[in-house]
């Protein structure tokens, strides 16, 4: 395959990638402004036309292996029942509410406050849409819409992997650490690999020092399509689930500390990036809060077990001995964590030097996260120990993926 | 033409791929292609995903055309049985002033009797 022949490929790749994210923020768009029926359908159309473009085209043999994961993930999908607790309760169970009562806003009369009403609910209004033009509602084909929310970002990864080794060692990490997250229903997984993706468009945009991946020729508009898709992936990030949103957050406190660092310059693209990025959130936050629906993971609404304030809970809970070896067994000896922090120690030893900034922007953010994490432990208004058991393992996941996709990038050859 | 170390790292890492997937497939999510070829049918699915008495219940709301339920104080205190039914049952809705009021078939009740099935009865209060 010539160089001329690949730079075609990896320029049709980010039109795709660029399509299949807005039609898949556009199915969410015309839901939250109510738009008609025929729009969501179309759009939907477009979506799955799309997608099976890029399944059939030869443009696109050198993602022959993302074809074949993608494949996979769904017909596993597709082949298994709807039965993880919170994939039914919250998040199918949205799906459902927005298919039946044909409203995006349904979850707002806070029927079930405990079904977590005030989720945003990108992922959910993709299977309403797909049942709505299916006629009906199973226990089995709703879920699979998020198999079509991985495609983009996990393309635009494997668009920076180079190397088609290195693309299927990728793959290969995904589903050893978030495969069955990514086919049961539930939204961690996405929120993890989507982690990943803004984490390098945003680094490449902002803080690395050149787009090197690109041909000459292509540069101004390929670090467009790069602009908008980093947009499009931070609007679907923090719209998947209030985690994405904290952790978009956290990109960009560290992106403003970065260009310091490094002593960029601030312009409007960037000011209308972060703006473009929080406004759907930020709308669909007041809205919720508007109609008297909180994040009940802050306390609100919850018969706590411990009647205490914020801070008086995390006091207790740092007084308390047993509590140390609970977050040791939950957020330290976790052999996923554990892994991708040896794989990303023996990369940081390796490739360090030549790729210094990105490892700093990596650590900087895995770090920020992991720390939020015990934050939210420790002021969890549950059982601690319950709510470690039930939820630590997933959002984990989120500093596995980032590290080691990090680590597999920082092998290829050129400098970031 | 590709290296011959390259070509046994592909080999490694498909079939570590595949082994992951078909891992994946039958012992974490019960893959079945009953289930996949199956997958758009209505109502396919809830024999699969739900305990009999849900699928019980909510064909006694149907059955009845309630359109509000309450649960028993058993079924109420069953976390599994009070949240699958919510959703299960949707857009008939949980209501705890409604009179329609599912109960256990072995347990006695005031109220009038509507209905019956294997496992549960439907009451009106």
């Amino acid at each position: 395959m010539n160089v001329k022949s690949t730079h075609h490929q990896d320029s049709k790749l980010l039109i795709i990638c660029l399509l299949i994210s807005s039609a898949i923020f556009l199915n969410y768009f015309f839901w939250a402004i109510n738009a008609l029926s025929f729009l969501k359908y179309v759009n939907f159309s477009i979506l799955i036309f799309l997608i099976s473009y890029f399944l059939v085209s030869r443009e696109f043999k050198k993602y022959n292996f993302i074809k074949l994961f993608f494949l996979s993930l769904l017909i596993l999908c597709l082949g298994s029942a709807l039965t993880d607790w919170d994939a039914r309760s919250v998040w199918l169970f949205h799906a459902k509410r927005i298919y039946i009562d044909n409203d995006l806003y349904g979850g707002f009369d806070n029927y079930m406050p405990e079904l977590m009403n005030a989720y945003p609910l990108i992922a959910p209004s993709l299977s309403a849409t797909l049942a709505k033009l299916i006629g009906h509602w199973n226990e089995i084909f709703p879920k699979s819409t998020n198999i079509l929310l991985v495609l983009p970002a996990v393309l635009i990864q494997c668009f920076f992997l180079k190397d088609s080794k290195f693309k299927l060692m990728w793959l290969m990490f995904i589903l050893l650490f978030s495969g069955r997250i990514l086919i049961n229903g539930r939204t961690d997984g996405l929120v993890a690999i989507y982690f990943v993706s803004c984490c390098l468009v945003i680094f490449k945009l902002f803080i690395g020092k050149n787009l090197n991946f690109l041909s000459i020729k292509n540069k101004k508009i390929n670090r467009s399509i790069i602009l908008v898709l980093g947009i499009l992936f931070g609007i679907i990030l923090t719209l998947l689930k209030n985690e994405g949103f904290v952790i978009m957050f956290i990109i960009f406190i560290s992106t403003i500390f970065f260009k310091l660092l490094t002593k960029r310059n601030f312009s409007f693209e960037d000011l209308f990036f972060w703006i473009f990025i929080f406004l759907p959130i930020i709308i669909w936050k007041f809205m919720a809060t508007t109609g008297g629906v909180y994040p009940r993971i802050i306390g609100f609404g919850i018969e706590a077990v411990y009647s205490e304030s914020l801070t008086q809970r995390i006091i207790i809970r740092l007084t308390d001995l047993d509590n140390y070896k609970l977050i040791l067994d939950y957020l330290i000896l976790n052999e996923k964590f554990i892994i991708s922090l040896i794989i990303f120690g023996f990369a940081f030893l390796k490739n360090f030097k030549k790729n210094e900034m990105i490892f700093k922007f990596v650590i900087f953010n895995s770090i920020i996260y992991y720390f939020l994490l015990y934050f939210i432990y420790l002021s969890t208004p549950h059982d601690i120990s319950w709510h470690l058991n039930s939820s630590a393992h997933r959002v984990l996941i989120s500093i596995v993926l980032l590290l080691t996709y990090f680590s597999i990038l920082s092998f290829q050859g050129k400098k970031n | 033409m590709m290296k011959k170390s390259d070509l046994y790292i592909f080999a490694i890492l498909i079939i570590v791929c595949v082994l992951k997937l078909v891992q994946i497939g039958y012992s974490r999510i019960n893959f079945s292609t009953d289930i996949l070829l199956n997958s758009f049918k209505k109502n396919y699915g809830e024999h699969i995903a739900l305990k009999k008495d849900i699928i019980e219940a909510k064909k006694l709301l149907i059955e009845n055309e309630i359109t509000n339920f309450n649960l028993s104080e058993e079924l109420m205190s069953n976390g599994y049985f009070k949240q699958r039914i919510v959703e299960f049952s949707y857009p008939i809705r949980l209501n705890e002033t409604s009179k329609a009021v599912i109960s256990l078939r072995n347990k006695s009740n005031t109220c009038k009797l509507k209905s019956k099935l294997n496992d549960l009865k439907l009451y009106e209060c």
